[in-house]
């Protein structure tokens, strides 16, 4: 793993850039060749894609199709064994770690234990990239974490303990800490599949809003096809490590894409007015 | 995993158990006839102990191998066994107490080790119960456990004097035997523990599923847990009482079966006794050849922990799944308070601590309070507290580096590491001072934290390689400590007198070097007070937000056994203030990374000075080691946590 580059002037200087808004997208992912395996079995064919900022991708595929893998080398939480990830044009293992926190910031499928800590406290942890270990608290730090708040509607629990919050409350708290470390790619595994369906949508909703107001990428592994389809600018379908299918919403909610994927039993309800195409199991 | 060639393999240690046999005997009836002159006294010889011991070996080996697949297979945790359960020192301490303080009951000495291994397993597994018996709480609980019964059973024979020192080499596992008696009962007991494996090894098939699968399957789990756990512990008691503690080999049979390609856990339940049988009898020709070529006497547990330790560390790159962070939010929540006013509290308490520490005493004439010895009392006071503070800003660093309240800053291996180094230097220069022992505790400590470091860096500083990899460290470390104390020199018998943790003639250059030690590290801690709020949520969220988690990690451990080897040369291993200090201050509502310190810290000083004065006053004009008092507190700590857990259920 690099070493953080800690210059003092570097959280800075990307804040500048930032503000400038000579890049509002901010910067692309491209993977050239990137595969994994483990224990000598395939997870991820060389794939060899590229993922536009700001734009809402959708991972989508059965059971061990390698959704979650493709997620963690994005994050950089695994590193491919073959191939490489880039990242603009710098390749992922020269980002120092909060440089790149700066840039991505990743939701795990399940949140860990916060033993007793407040939802204030969770979400200001999100300014670590910025300010890291030694470094004041800025204006700017408090500003982003109470507009983090505000923006999921936290207001009212910002005080209580993380713990005690329902399983969709927690969720947005989680949500709120990667909006404050203002990083420009979300990527979330699976982040809503233990909640109810009012409630993913309710998840989900706010992060597509967050790529229309800021132009932030997303790449979310998500188990529900229609919701995907719902919310999605983008679907990338994987199978047995391979890339089987990319391409819009629309395009996807065909059967003949669908049972391929997810069994012959998958059939699909087309779009008729304002109802969307549904996919349902006969 | 590719299977060996298992045929071949068996027949391999077959073969070198076999030679280490013949040769063994060769040469101890060589010895036997030249000072005798006499054969008939050598056939005696050989069918009153040699052949015993090695029928011993093996049967010993079976019961340990059967009860650790038991373990194993009932708590889905391929770590456990006896000893690193704490079952074996459970069984050990109950056995030294009963020698001192109740002969008589020495008559069933399987009862009495039976009776000990069982509380430190209600210990172990009631303390974990809330975390679901997550298999790396449960292995630290239990090396807790086996720490504290440790040091308690030094402590009970270091006051009996030193002639119950043949105790402590029993301890450590020793096969030597004089009629084929022991070897018998032990017979007896595995065939009876055996039969009843049979009985449940239907419902322990279904079982592997899971808890939910198995209720839904119709099948009674916690009687059928709690049955098969009775019976492992009866078959460790069992083993304890007659060869004493031999650590591992129910870690390494099971794993053999595995090895050589036995696939069903059918299978892996009749393989692993014969794996242990073959594995104990051949450390323990081992030992016996060594015994022959070079006169020394190693304890054969001794010697298995020597194997064992590298066994575990070989392993670590391959274990999975040893914590389950689905099921833990819902039980740890904790409530919080404002620090303040808790913190205050707190230094009111130590306060007092020190106050009663100087001022209050026994004395020829009964109980007074007064001043007058406060001078002279005031260096051992100043450096108990500036030691258990520090004891307790490891205990902080540690459970917040790793994410798991059961850590503690003995899983760094540094305390026995700076014992192991003690050890060389006494061995090596029996008339060594004072200034030769610090030098040596602390050049032991060092290597083991650089070891430690150095190993688990090829892993990315996982906090769960961290914890097993310091774990096996300790546990081969102590082996050392274990022999030499075994060896009944002075060096051994110093030596035991550290393990339970009776304090070093304290001083005011000690004190002040501690105290310096304290207000240099504390700011090295402060600065990294935002990574110790961030690392509890695990390397995940860690790395994705964007704390270089590798580096911390190495930072804080190398503070974190800074301290833990700074308090040790003062006061010795002091097992449980470390895990407890940091618990209490959690639990009186301290949660913020700083707070959280400062009241370990608080804690951690208060418990020092006060489990001391309890060793001074209990059994006046006798000081009772230190280490018999930290372990008592820490075990009703245990006990106490167990209460309320069960209370607020899982």
């Amino acid at each position: 793993m690099p070493a953080d580059p800690g210059q003092p002037g570097s959280a800075g200087d990307a804040l500048h850039e930032r503000r400038s808004g000579v890049d509002d997208n901010g910067p692309d992912f491209a993977l050239d060749g990137a595969g994994f395996s483990a224990g000598g079995r395939p997870i991820l064919r060389r794939l060899s894609l590229r993922l536009a900022a700001g734009r809402l991708h959708a991972l989508v595929g059965p059971n061990g199709s390698g959704k979650s893998t493709f997620l963690k080398l994005l994050a950089r939480q695994l590193l491919p064994d073959a191939g490489a990830i880039r990242l603009g044009d710098r390749p992922l293992p020269d980002f120092g770690s909060r440089a790149f926190a700066r840039e991505v910031a990743f939701m795990p499928q399940f949140t860990p234990a916060t033993d007793g800590m407040t939802v204030k406290e969770l979400v200001a942890l999100g300014r670590f990239a910025w300010h890291g270990a030694l470094g004041r608290s800025s204006p700017r730090d408090r500003a982003a974490v109470e507009a983090a708040i505000e923006r999921c509607d936290l207001v009212a629990f910002a005080r209580r303990s993380v713990d005690e919050l329902s399983g969709g409350e927690r969720q947005r708290a989680w949500i709120a800490m990667m909006l404050a470390q203002e990083s420009r790619w979300l990527l979330l595994d699976e982040a809503t599949s233990a909640l109810d369906v009012g409630h993913q949508a309710d998840i989900l909703d706010l992060i597509a809003a967050l790529t229309r107001e800021r132009g932030v990428g997303v790449v979310a592994v998500l188990h529900d096809i229609n919701m995907a389809a719902r919310v999605a600018d983008e679907i990338l379908a994987l199978d047995g490590g391979n890339l089987v299918f990319r391409g819009d919403p629309a395009d996807v909610m065909r059967p003949e894409v669908l049972k391929p994927l997810f069994g012959p039993r998958v059939d699909v309800l087309p779009a008729e007015g304002p109802h969307p195409a549904l996919a349902y199991l006969r | 995993m590719k299977p060996f060639p298992r045929f071949w393999l068996v027949m391999a240690i077959v073969a070198v158990v076999v030679a280490l046999a013949v040769v063994n005997h060769a040469l101890l009836l060589d010895a036997v006839s030249t000072e005798a002159g006499n054969r008939a006294f050598a056939a005696v010889f050989v069918v009153r102990a040699e052949l015993p011991r090695l029928a011993m070996a093996l049967v010993a080996g079976a019961a340990l191998g059967l009860s650790s697949a038991l373990l194993q297979r009932v708590l889905r945790n391929p770590l456990a066994e006896p000893a690193t359960l704490g079952l074996s020192a459970g069984a050990q301490l109950a056995m030294v107490a009963a020698t001192v303080v109740l002969p008589a009951a020495m008559a069933y000495p399987t009862a009495v080790a039976f009776a000990g291994a069982a509380a430190a397993a209600v210990l172990v597994l009631a303390a974990t119960a809330r975390r679901r018996f997550e298999p790396l709480s449960v292995i630290l609980t239990g090396m807790m456990v086996s720490l504290t019964a440790t040091a308690g059973a030094a402590a009970v024979i270091l006051a009996s004097g030193d002639y119950m020192t043949g105790l402590f080499i029993w301890g450590g596992g020793d096969l030597t035997q004089d009629g084929w008696t022991p070897t018998l009962r032990l017979a007896a007991i595995l065939v009876a523990a055996g039969c009843g494996t049979l009985l449940a090894l239907r419902p322990l098939a279904l079982l592997t599923l899971g808890d939910a699968e198995a209720k839904a399957a119709g099948l009674a789990t916690g009687t059928l847990r709690l049955a098969v756990i009775a019976l492992a512990v009866w078959l460790a008691a069992a083993t304890t009482a007659e060869i004493g503690i031999v650590g591992f080999i129910g870690l390494a049979a099971p794993l053999i079966a595995r090895l050589i390609g036995v696939r069903s856990s059918t299978g892996r339940l009749v393989a692993a006794p014969l794996a242990g049988a073959l594995l104990l009898s051949l450390a323990d020709g081992a030992v016996q050849l060594t015994g022959h070529l070079t006169g020394l006497r190693i304890p054969t547990g001794a010697a298995t922990a020597l194997i064992g330790g590298p066994l575990i560390l070989a392993l670590v790159p391959r274990i999975v799944n040893l914590t389950r962070p689905d099921v833990l939010p819902a039980a740890a929540f904790l409530s919080r308070r404002p620090a303040g006013p808790v913190l205050a509290a707190l230094a009111v308490v130590l306060v007092a601590t020190v106050a009663l520490a100087l001022t209050a005493g026994r004395g020829v004439d009964g109980w007074h309070v007064d001043a007058a010895n406060a001078d002279w009392r005031l260096a051992r006071v100043g450096l108990l507290a500036a030691a258990g503070a520090l004891v307790g800003m490891a205990g902080t660093v540690v459970q917040r580096l790793t994410g798991n309240p059961m850590a503690s800053p003995e899983v760094l291996g540094v305390g026995v590491g700076a014992g192991a180094g003690l050890a060389a230097v006494l061995v090596a220069v029996p008339v060594a001072g004072l200034g030769m022992q610090a030098a040596g505790m602390l050049a032991g400590a060092v290597l083991t934290l650089f070891a430690l470091l150095a190993f688990v860096r090829r892993h990315g500083f996982g906090a769960e390689r961290l914890l097993i990899a310091g774990i096996a460290l300790g546990a081969l470390l102590s082996s050392v400590l274990t022999s030499v104390i075994a060896t009944g020199s002075p060096a051994g018998f110093l030596l035991l007198g550290w393990v339970s943790g009776a304090l070093i003639e304290p001083s005011w250059s000690m004190a002040t070097g501690t105290a310096a030690i304290l207000a240099g590290l504390t700011p090295l801690v402060i600065l990294n007070a935002r990574a110790l709020a961030i690392l509890p949520l695990g390397e995940t969220a860690a790395r994705s937000l964007g704390l270089a988690t590798a580096r911390t990690r190495a930072g804080l451990v190398l503070i974190a056994g800074a301290a833990t080897a700074a308090s040790t040369l003062s006061i010795g291993p002091m097992s449980f203030i470390g895990l407890i200090a940091p618990h209490l201050a959690r639990s009186l509502g301290l949660g913020r990374p700083l707070a959280h310190l400062a009241g370990a810290m608080l804690a951690g000083a208060a418990l020092t000075i006060a489990a001391d004065w309890l060793a001074r006053m209990i059994a006046f004009p006798y000081q009772l080691p230190l280490g018999l008092f930290a372990a008592l507190i820490g075990g009703g700590y245990l006990a106490v946590r167990f209460a309320r857990g069960a209370r607020g259920g899982a």
